[in-house]
């Protein structure tokens, strides 16, 4: 640990523990609360002189701790389940101690800036699960879920904080099924193995469901959600299951690794089957038209529609590009200018469309979201540098705006205020969507200008046609921005039907130092888009590396060739894996040859 | 000791326990004060319970010395670690069968059998049940086969009727009568004329006679009959469609002991026997050439099972019948992956144990429904409005519904559970036998499951509740709660710890 990253990491530590204690204990006395904060500075700093002292007695630094992702993933499962029991009894408490376990998350994951700005897999940590089938628990971070990792954990505590409301209508969403939730879908996120990414996937969705019902809302469950999210498993577990097979016919061994299966080339026909089910399970998460009536009928709730609108389908933009573009380039490639126009045209123009009839704020967020969905997927058939880049941005910006924005309608609801647009006035962050200056009008930028140099790769003679249609829907976007923003903050309050405006009471603390963390975050990566972007950028150009040889050998698969597996070329994300997958030969399926 | 001794201890055990019901029974038959009563029910609670617990241990020190045997099925891939042999399988079936009954009866002899009237003779007759399943299990020919499966029909079949409501008693115990007399019929015939085609009685031996018989013999024909009426004869016992008329009314018209001898042992046991008429006796192919293809009738009726299971359990509104068409779907995607793996017998461990887990989440759902019926005051109410005490258990017991997800997740085979990764190893055997129609089967059985529990589901998570709170009072929910607990944490660690599984048998 260099000593900027130390410095920085104790006193994010210290303001963290400063601020557990403050929600921790709100009501015990000023000088109680002084010495506490002073006791825990002491120790930190107690901390921090140790390392020191233990870094001098070695002679070697650990720079790669691989236990920081397991204790990054077990902690909150583990929390989570024995504070769902604790709450049985002590549910104020247990819902505080939450929050702490969350903090303490994000604490840790601060050790994930130790992680180098190159193509590898960081803190790697491998361990067999199911023998059989080669199943490993095998997590790591690069450059692509880096970002997205850290968003994960900064809005989770953040929308924790938010949710106690003062007029203590209670948790919107039970903390322990928050924990569940965080860690499911980080093991997701970091998962190198595609079953155990499977498996968290999973976990989270069945989180998701749980949810409404564990709510103090009572809100109803979807059914739809349940069945889309079904079929989607279905159609992710029906590929994997193949893919492993042939694996195993074409290697002589089973593994469901990533790499690993990303150097099999199946046939053709094979390769168009696992592309369409595999990338439907995906899309169907972003979501894209017309896999997208599971949304409208999960926007029940402001915190859980972020987590749904937010995080599970950046989740679905990040396993396009990790799984469908990493595993089958080949069809990934061909459908790009066809997917780019369906989802621009059939997708976010068609959510725009909607978002002028939206009738309340919750219409309107997620219509945007789903618009944006389909921008930031522009950005991924594209499959430029700078629109990979752009699209990780966007996600990143649309997060943080979700975010923002269900604090808002949360403390709104609080309040007992209706949500329809005539009434607001709180909401020119919303504007934000899309300002110059903010991490949106970076990505967008980026995302266009990509796109408009994709001829020479996927998009072929349609990029600039993509590239102006795009640029329209930023640009009917805005314009959507700046209605809301004429509509809720510049109307005249006389005119409006009801007075809901004046009987607001004033935002509190605990509110404004959430909306001013997204605030800062949002405007702060907007002004400097180079310090994410350097993490980014070399994960990205590795991955449209092969990318690029995938779509070449999936060329040669045209002519009617067995399937085959290419060797492994021994980069630096090929480490940790056993001997006999580094020289598999290229053996034809003798089944299939019969068949 | 002996295997051979050992192979009758559990029996003995068992049959010694009913033994001595009967001589309670005889010397209690004075009238009793409800003191009286209740002490002797605990007692003969206790004494059926350490028989199942008795004839456990001696399976599972079977089992044990099992593994010391060099014989094995086969060295693969699947069964990588596994080295038991057919006795081993059965050993292990039974052991888990018979845990599970166990657990039933321990429920049923605090629970239900203080309700009813002659309740607690149901324990001697779950015993009598328990004896059959092993004989059926263990067998290792046709005439062993009969003798337990008629056993165990018997007993069924008294069970049937003592816990029927006195409505419902002669239609669900007739139904059943006459559907188990026709399956021990085609049973009986189709094993006289097995032995008249072959002078063998013995599974093995079949398996020999079978190899060796001439295409052109004149025998063929009666062989082909035999082989045909003796594998309907199981169908019908283990109510697969198109033979399931009698378990549906018979498993909707009775009691939970009823349901437990129809649902659990007669079903786990009659499949366990198909299994093994299936893979030992019946593996020559000739067969399929001769004009009988076993493979095909069995797809055809796993086809029809999933079909029929998922279209009309949908499309009920009380628990007990959509558990038991949810049963049928269950029994017509084990028939697939039998069909499937039919070919690769070194599947056939993990397909025994998604088998395994399908019944012990049977089980476990059954005991739910229990659980959440003592919320109502009487059983007329639960038929007047079915599902009614679902209704918005969500906001009565959490806990409750964490649990129906998690066995109903079990019994679907979904991810998470116990049940998903033997499911994957078969769709990995499936696909190595260029089964890909079978494997679509199954992964489209687990979606069916949801289908089929989708008006369960929608009525434990609806907003208005249909029931009163459920206080957790009585001891009988207390313990039904601490059994489905004990139950889900072994699933559950089954599904977290998957390497356990590779681990029993090195």
């Amino acid at each position: 640990m260099n000593s900027f990253t130390d410095t920085w990491f104790y006193a994010f530590s210290i303001s963290l523990i400063a601020l557990a204690a403050l929600v921790l204990f709100p009501r015990t006395r000023r000088v109680v609360r002084s010495c506490l904060l002073l006791v825990l500075v002491v120790t930190a700093l107690f901390m921090q002189a140790a390392s020191v002292f233990a870094e001098g007695l070695t002679s070697t630094t650990e720079t790669n701790a691989s236990w920081l992702l397991v204790a990054l993933i077990t902690l909150p499962c583990i929390a989570g389940v024995a504070l769902m029991l604790g709450s049985l009894k002590y549910r104020q408490l247990c819902h505080r101690l939450c929050g702490l376990f969350m903090g303490a998350e994000l604490l840790l994951a601060t050790r994930l800036f130790e992680a180098e700005s190159a193509d590898a897999w960081q803190f790697q940590w491998i361990q067999p699960w199911f023998s059989p089938l080669g199943i490993r628990l095998h997590w790591a971070v690069d450059g692509l879920s880096f970002w997205l990792v850290l968003l994960l954990l900064l809005s989770m505590p953040l929308l924790w904080l938010a949710q106690d409301s003062p007029k203590k209508v209670g948790p919107e969403i039970p903390g322990p099924l928050l924990l569940l939730f965080q860690g499911a879908l980080l093991s997701a996120f970091l998962a190198v193995d595609l079953f155990v990414q499977f498996l968290s996937l999973d976990l989270a969705v069945l989180m998701l469901f749980l949810m409404p019902a564990f709510s103090q809302k009572r809100s109803s469950i979807s059914m739809k959600f349940l069945l889309f999210a079904l079929l989607g498993s279905m159609l992710r577990w029906s590929c994997l299951s193949y893919l492993i097979y042939l694996n195993a016919q074409v290697t002589g061994h089973y593994s469901s690794d990533l790499v690993v299966l990303s150097h099999l080339v199946p046939t053709e026909t094979a390769s168009w089957w696992c592309y369409g089910s595999l990338s439907l399970s995906f899309l169907m998460l972003v979501p894209v038209f017309p896999v997208h009536h599971w949304l409208t009928e999960s926007r029940q709730t402001p915190i859980l529609g972020f987590l749904v609108s937010g995080l599970l389908s950046a989740f679905g933009a990040y396993g396009y590009i990790r799984v469908c573009m990493g595993l089958m380039p080949g069809p990934a490639g061909q459908m790009s200018a066809f997917f780019a126009t369906a989802t621009l045209l059939m997708g976010s123009f068609y959510a725009l469309l909607l978002m002028r009839r939206a009738y309340s704020l919750y219409d309107w967020l997620f219509f945007s979201a789903f618009a944006i969905g389909g921008l930031a997927l522009l950005g991924v058939f594209a499959a430029t540098e700078a629109s990979l880049n752009g699209t990780l941005l966007l996600l990143l910006s649309r997060g943080l705006c979700l975010a923002a924005l269900a604090v808002i309608c949360r403390s709104l609801e609080a309040r007992s205020v209706d949500l329809g647009l005539k009434d607001l006035n709180h909401l020119s962050i919303a504007g934000l969507c899309g300002l110059p200056g903010s991490l949106s009008w970076v990505a967008q930028y980026m995302i266009i200008s990509g796109t408009f140099m994709a001829h020479h790769a996927t998009l072929a003679r349609f990029g600039h046609v993509q590239g102006i249609l795009g640029v329209l829907a930023f640009f009917c976007l805005a314009v959507s921005g700046v209605r809301l923003i004429v509509r809720i903050g510049l109307t005249n309050k006389k005119r409006s039907s009801s007075h809901a405006a004046q009987r607001l009471s004033p935002v509190t603390g605990r509110e404004n130092l959430v909306l001013s963390v997204l605030i800062v975050c949002s405007i702060g990566c907007g002004l400097f888009p180079q310090v994410m972007l350097q993490r980014i950028t070399p994960t990205i150009s590795a991955q449209l590396r092969r990318f690029t040889e995938g779509r070449r050998e999936f060329a040669q698969q045209e002519g009617g060739l067995p399937a085959r597996s290419l060797p492994l070329k021994g980069t630096l994300k090929e480490t940790g894996y056993p001997k006999h997958l580094s020289g598999a030969d290229v053996i034809a399926s003798p089944e299939r040859k019969k068949r | 000791m002996s295997l051979l001794m050992l192979r009758w201890l559990p029996i003995i055990f068992l049959v010694s326990g009913a033994g001595l019901f009967l001589v309670d029974a005889h010397l209690w038959k004075k009238h009793l004060t409800s003191v009286q009563c209740r002490a002797r029910r605990s007692r003969l609670s206790l004494l059926t319970f350490t028989s199942l617990i008795g004839a456990c241990s001696a399976l599972f020190t079977g089992l044990l010395l099992e593994f010391s045997q060099s014989e094995t099925i086969a060295e693969s891939y699947f069964l990588k670690g596994f080295q038991l042999s057919w006795n081993g399988l059965s050993l292990a079936f039974a052991f888990g069968l018979t845990l599970l009954i166990a657990l039933a009866a321990l429920v049923l002899g605090t629970v239900r059998a203080a309700e009813r009237e002659g309740a607690v003779s149901q324990l001697a007759l779950l015993l009598l049940a328990a004896s059959g399943a092993l004989i059926t299990i263990d067998a290792s020919g046709l005439i062993q086969l009969y003798i337990g499966i008629e056993t165990l029909s018997i007993a069924t079949l008294a069970l049937i009727i003592t816990g029927a409501p006195r409505r419902n008693l002669s239609e669900a115990g007739m139904k059943f009568f006459l559907f188990s007399s026709l399956g021990s019929a085609f049973l009986l015939f189709g094993g006289a004329l097995l032995f008249g085609a072959t002078k063998q009685v013995l599974f093995s031996e079949l398996q020999l006679s079978i190899s060796a018989m001439p295409s052109d013999s004149s025998n063929s024909a009666l062989l082909l009959l035999g082989v045909l009426l003796s594998v309907c004869g199981l169908l019908i016992k283990a109510g697969v469609a198109p033979f399931h008329f009698a378990f549906i009314d018979a498993f909707y018209g009775t009691s939970f002991a009823g349901r437990i001898s129809l649902g659990l042992i007669l079903r786990g046991s009659a499949t366990f026997a198909l299994f093994k008429l299936q893979l030992i006796a019946f593996s020559d192919p000739r067969l399929a050439g001769w004009g009988v293809s076993l493979s095909a009738l069995l797809a055809l009726s796993a086809f029809i099972s999933v079909t029929i299971g998922t279209l009309v359990a949908a499309r009920q509104i009380a628990f007990p019948r959509i558990l038991a068409w949810a049963c049928l779907l269950e029994n017509g995607l084990v028939l697939a992956g039998l069909v499937a793996v039919a070919s690769l017998p070194q599947a056939v461990v993990w397909l025994l144990f998604s088998w395994f887990v399908g019944l012990a989440s049977f089980l476990g759902l059954l005991f739910l429904h229990e659980y959440v019926s003592d919320s109502l005051r009487s059983e007329a109410s639960t038929l007047l409005k079915p599902l009614m005490q679902w209704q918005g258990l969500i906001k009565n017991s959490p806990t409750a519904v964490v649990l129906f997800l998690f066995f109903f997740g079990t019994a679907a085979s979904l991810p998470l559970t116990a049940g998903f990764l033997p499911k994957l190893v078969l769709a990995q055997a499936q696909l190595a036998a260029l089964r890909e129609n079978f494997l679509l089967l199954s992964l489209g059985g687990s979606f069916c499951f949801v289908i089929a529990y989708s008006r369960v589901i929608r009525a434990a998570f609806c907003k208005t509740t249909g029931s009163e709170k459920i206080q957790e009072k009585s001891q009988g929910q207390k313990l039904i709660f601490a059994v489905l607990l004990c139950l889900a944490l072994c699933l559950l660690s089954l599904s977290i710890w998957p390497q356990v599984l590779i681990g029993l048998g090195v």
